[in-house]
């Protein structure tokens, strides 16, 4: 408190160093915040499913995720499997459409076992549609924006060999399957070649049955026949299918975090110049009785505020670029939890960056900063 | 005349601490960069070799990679009768039925994904741009070609058991494909591999026509004809189409890069600034002497640059430690990729760019300085 | 009249090269309550140090410094900076005045390590900025100032706190002929009609002179007579 108005006079002392400090931090986190919408975007299906106590079966040893491909007649198996209360194939695909090349993933199911097994939020009247007829579809109300494709519609996806009826949409979930393509499993698998077969069977356990005892047993019993088989959470194959397309993700972590790393340093070097050409008007803070700690304060204090202010700034724009409906439709999700964490690294940016040059100012002697001639 | 450089040395030599974080923050931006443009560089490279003019890749309709298509094997056996398609020196169809698969690589206690292809005894004439180094052409009974990259980089040598598929395959030989694709792909028996992964039916089927003249209108043609729903595509176009798929990542991180880099420029143009008001006085005995503004001018600049170029070089230094990526990009399953020079190069480059926008505005300051002011 | 500060066998050594210097070398002092002290030596004959001593900057290596009650040698760095703050004013041939801040602001720097209100606080410093004769100027910058102005600053920063000992560094060594005088005639009145105990370092015979006691630096030991005067003697 002591210090804040003479933090706020120094800000604009050097003022072409604070704007260009103030920059460097905004840019950073502006990079950041981008980076961790995408990054949350991809993998928002992987923690969506995390909340559901969903088991996936698939084929064992299959490096690409949705490659898998596991015989249909294997449903009245493993539902009577003893901890399986219900169990249904799903055949997924994925295509590529458009000159914007939006991937879709297109879901053939048994419309009635899936739709328990999903806990799907629709209008009866919709179901109705849908189920009735074979080459209807329910599409994720966020496709049906980002495509234009309104109900009653027919599309006929030439790349993907495959037309349907838009029946109705389904209302939003929260989940992705707003940006998925729902047909009937026996249609999808005639127009894509692999009648009797699944990518996956979808399986709740039991009430009171352990997740982990289900997916052992399911293994098992798999193990000796011609398709032996992986059991997992749903959201550990929501992982694999983004480990496979977006095999990135990584990478844009890492970048996040070298960012912010650079942006530290930037910041750091710009704090020790201030201390350098104030170090001896830290001696007569200190002649007056200001103590170490008080300094510290007042270089790291000053670093802070003009970081957060960057910080600030680059949320703000992060926020107007990232936070709008095409953002979001693009697959960006920009979460509150960012903004948080990007303020909160701006503020981390400041304080580190300040004070590492603050402790250098008062190592040095009282005596010895007086003694320094100009 | 021009301010000798030794004197820069010396006062970056003076702000020690300064100096190198500076260097090291740019270094970080450009092992990032050469990193991402390597990736991209490499993939680039071996997409563009991997596919010959004349030959076509068929698939199912739809499927974004061989991967996910599906064709009966009585497809291939249709292929074979049409009349643009090349023959060998026995006569035999260029046809080539494919089983295309993912798999986890199990090698001494080691997964890693990889790419599977089998192939009937006809692939050996259909791909002529392969050649097999060490061992011998494959045939049924669990052998294994491996494609040299992947040989390379995982240590594998003739007579090593591999694990996939649930089943155990000795490495029979091991083969070159001129910088393509396949030498990152373990290539065996179509039968064996259809068997061990329950897999009757092909994935893809590929043909050479008489001419490369040829190509395009087979591709037509069998996009049109109605007797089977089939996809035909030039080879060469497939590939480079599943290369691009793969590069958008690799674009973005170098866009990324870049963006960073504006930050770094920011960071270095304080640096300068302070550089200069710190030997204001030096610069006015520098003028005093006779220096004229624009000798001021590029002295500054070139601290600049140097500084930034030692943090391109640290960053190429890191980019090499770091050396080959394993990468799992999108369709394209554990490739390996290595620094390029180019990469570098472009790395030093981005380097120096950063020290010169972030000294332009400091060095232009500093030749402006009026002696009478300095030396008062 | 009592001792405000008392120095026994006083010793401060520097390391300078392999070199091993005492610019403070078993020196006795004692200052009393109310004096105007003035002393006088060569530059580097170790006033400074002597003065940074007595105000808390640097620690003695022998010897014992007692000053407003306090022993130096024992005070630990947050007590030496409380003691700096409330028993110190220190004032400097360059002022150093914080540019970024009023002049006002400058003398409420020290104020607000005490616990006062703001209110409180900016009269105390109101009322030290009026005794030093620049009520008109308290909200000017330090570079619209003169240097004599500057330097009144720096005095009213110094007693804003109202301390026991203030430390004059040669406080018209930077300063004309005119401004030196009235800054001497400043220090005069602060010790005539506000009682302040000050002890000043000055080479200006003349206004060394008008102290109530002058001592003379010499080989790292205060001593009575100008010994260089008596040596030309």
């Amino acid at each position: 408190m002591k210090t804040l108005p003479l933090i706020l006079r120094n800000l604009f002392r050097n003022r072409r160093r604070s704007v260009l400090t103030l920059l460097g931090v905004a840019v950073a986190i502006f990079v950041y915040a981008a980076l961790q919408a995408a990054v949350d975007g991809i993998m928002f299906p992987v923690r969506q499913a995390a909340r559901e106590s969903v088991l996936t079966v698939r084929e064992k040893g299959r490096a690409t995720v949705l490659a898998s491909r596991l015989p249909g007649s294997l449903e009245p198996t493993l539902s009577s499997l003893p901890g399986v209360a219900q169990a249904t194939g799903v055949l997924t695909d994925l295509t590529v459409v458009g000159e914007k090349r939006v991937h879709i993933f297109v879901h053939g199911i048994d419309p009635e076992p899936y739709r328990q097994l999903k806990q799907l939020h629709v209008p009866e009247a919709d179901w109705q549609k849908f189920k009735s007829e074979r080459q209807a579809a329910l599409v994720g109300t966020y496709l049906a924006q980002q495509m234009g494709w309104s109900v009653g519609q027919t599309v006929d996806l030439k790349v993907f060999a495959t037309s349907f009826t838009v029946a109705a949409l389904l209302p939003v979930q929260g989940s992705d399957l707003d940006r998925h393509l729902l047909l009937h499993r026996d249609y999808l698998q005639s127009t894509r070649g692999t009648e009797g077969r699944v990518t996956s069977f979808l399986v709740r356990p039991a009430m009171g049955a352990q997740e982990s005892e289900v997916a052992r047993a399911i293994d098992e019993r798999l193990a000796l026949t011609e398709t032996p088989s992986e059991t997992a959470s749903e959201a550990a194959f929501a992982q694999g299918v983004v480990e496979n397309f977006m095999g990135f993700v990584d990478y844009l972590r890492v970048m996040g975090f070298i960012t912010v790393l650079v942006t530290l340093f930037g910041a750091a070097n710009a704090v020790s110049m201030n201390v350098r050409e104030r170090i001896k008007e830290i001696g007569v803070l200190r002649t007056l009785g200001f103590t170490p700690g008080d300094i510290v304060w007042l270089v790291a204090g000053e670093a802070s505020v003009l970081s957060v202010a960057g910080g600030m700034l680059g949320l703000a724009g992060a926020s107007m670029a990232l936070g709008g409906k095409s953002a979001m439709l693009a697959g960006l999700n920009l979460e509150m939890g960012t903004l948080g964490i990007g303020l909160a690294a701006s503020l981390g940016i400041g304080l580190i960056g300040g004070v590492l040059p603050a402790l250098s100012a008062v190592r040095m002697s009282v005596v010895d900063t007086l003694r320094l001639v100009d | 005349m021009l301010v000798p450089v030794s004197y820069n040395l010396r006062s970056l030599s003076q702000r020690r601490v300064r100096t190198s974080l500076t260097i090291v923050g740019i270094a970080a931006v450009v092992a990032v960069y050469v990193l991402m443009t390597s990736v991209s560089g490499t993939m680039r490279a071996m997409f563009k070799v991997t596919g010959q003019p004349d030959e076509v890749l068929v698939t199912q309709p739809g499927a974004i990679t061989p991967e996910f298509s599906f064709l009966p094997r009585t497809v291939a056996t249709w292929l074979r009768t049409l009349e643009q398609v090349a023959s060998d020196s026995s006569g035999q169809p260029l046809v080539s039925p494919e089983l295309t698969l993912s798999a986890k690589l199990d090698h001494q206690g080691q997964k890693r994904n990889v790419a599977l292809r089998g192939v009937s005894p006809a692939a050996r004439a259909v791909y002529r741009e392969l050649k097999v180094a060490e061992g011998s052409w494959w045939g049924p009974g669990k052998k294994a070609m491996v494609g040299r990259q992947l040989a390379r980089a995982q240590g594998l040598k003739l007579g090593d058991s591999l694990g996939f598929e649930k089943e155990t395959w000795t490495v029979a030989g091991i083969f070159e494909a001129g910088g393509t694709v396949y030498e990152q792909e373990i290539w065996m028996d179509l039968d064996d591999l259809g068997a061990a992964s329950n897999r009757t039916e092909l994935t893809s089927v590929v043909l050479r026509v008489k001419d490369a003249s040829l190509t395009k209108p087979t591709v037509d043609e069998l996009g049109a004809q109605r007797r089977q729903p089939l996809q035909a595509q030039a080879a060469h176009d497939a590939y480079a189409r599943v290369g691009g798929m793969s590069m958008w990542a690799a674009s973005l991180g170098q866009f990324i890069a870049l963006v960073i880099a504006l930050g770094a420029i920011f960071g270095g143009m304080n640096t300068m600034y302070s550089a200069v008001a710190g030997r204001v006085r030096e610069i006015g005995i520098l003028r005093a002497v006779g220096f004229r503004a624009p000798a001021i001018l590029l002295s500054f600049l070139t601290e600049s640059v140097l500084v930034g170029l030692a943090g391109g070089a640290l960053g190429v230094g890191i980019s090499l430690a770091i050396g080959h990526v394993p990468l799992n990009m999108p369709f394209l399953i554990g490739s390996e990729v290595a620094i390029s020079g180019r990469a570098m190069v472009s790395g030093l480059i981005l380097a120096g760019a950063v020290g010169l926008l972030g000294g332009l505005l400091p060095a232009w300051q500093a030749s402006r300085l009026k002696v009478v002011d300095v030396l008062r | 009249m009592t001792a405000l500060a008392q120095a026994q066998g006083l010793l401060k050594r520097y390391r300078k090269g392999s070199e091993e210097i005492r610019p403070v070398n078993g020196l006795d002092l004692t200052i009393e309550e109310g004096e105007l002290l003035a002393i006088r030596g060569p530059s580097g004959s170790g006033k400074s140090t002597l003065l940074h001593l007595l105000g808390g900057l640097d620690r003695p290596d022998a010897g014992s410094l007692v000053v407003a009650g306090a022993d130096l040698g024992k005070l630990g760095e947050g007590e030496l900076c409380r003691f700096r703050n409330k028993s110190i004013g220190f004032i400097f041939q360059v002022f150093h005045l914080v540019p970024v801040l009023s002049a006002l602001e400058n003398v409420e720097l020290p104020l607000r390590l005490m616990s006062l209100s703001a209110k409180r606080r900016r009269e105390q410093a109101r009322l030290a900025l009026e005794l030093v004769g620049l009520a008109d100027r308290m909200t000017h910058r330090p570079d619209e100032l003169s240097g004599g102005q500057q330097q009144r600053v720096a005095i009213a920063r110094a007693i804003a706190t109202d301390p026991k000992l203030l430390l004059a560094d040669e406080p018209t060594g930077d300063l004309d002929e005119r401004s030196g005088d009235e800054i001497m005639e400043l220090f005069l009145s602060l010790h005539s009609q506000h009682k302040k105990t000050v002890v000043m370092v000055t080479h200006d015979s003349a206004k060394a002179a008008r102290a109530t006691r002058q001592l003379f630096f010499h080989d790292g030991k205060l001593v009575a007579k100008d010994p260089r005067a008596g040596a030309a003697a």
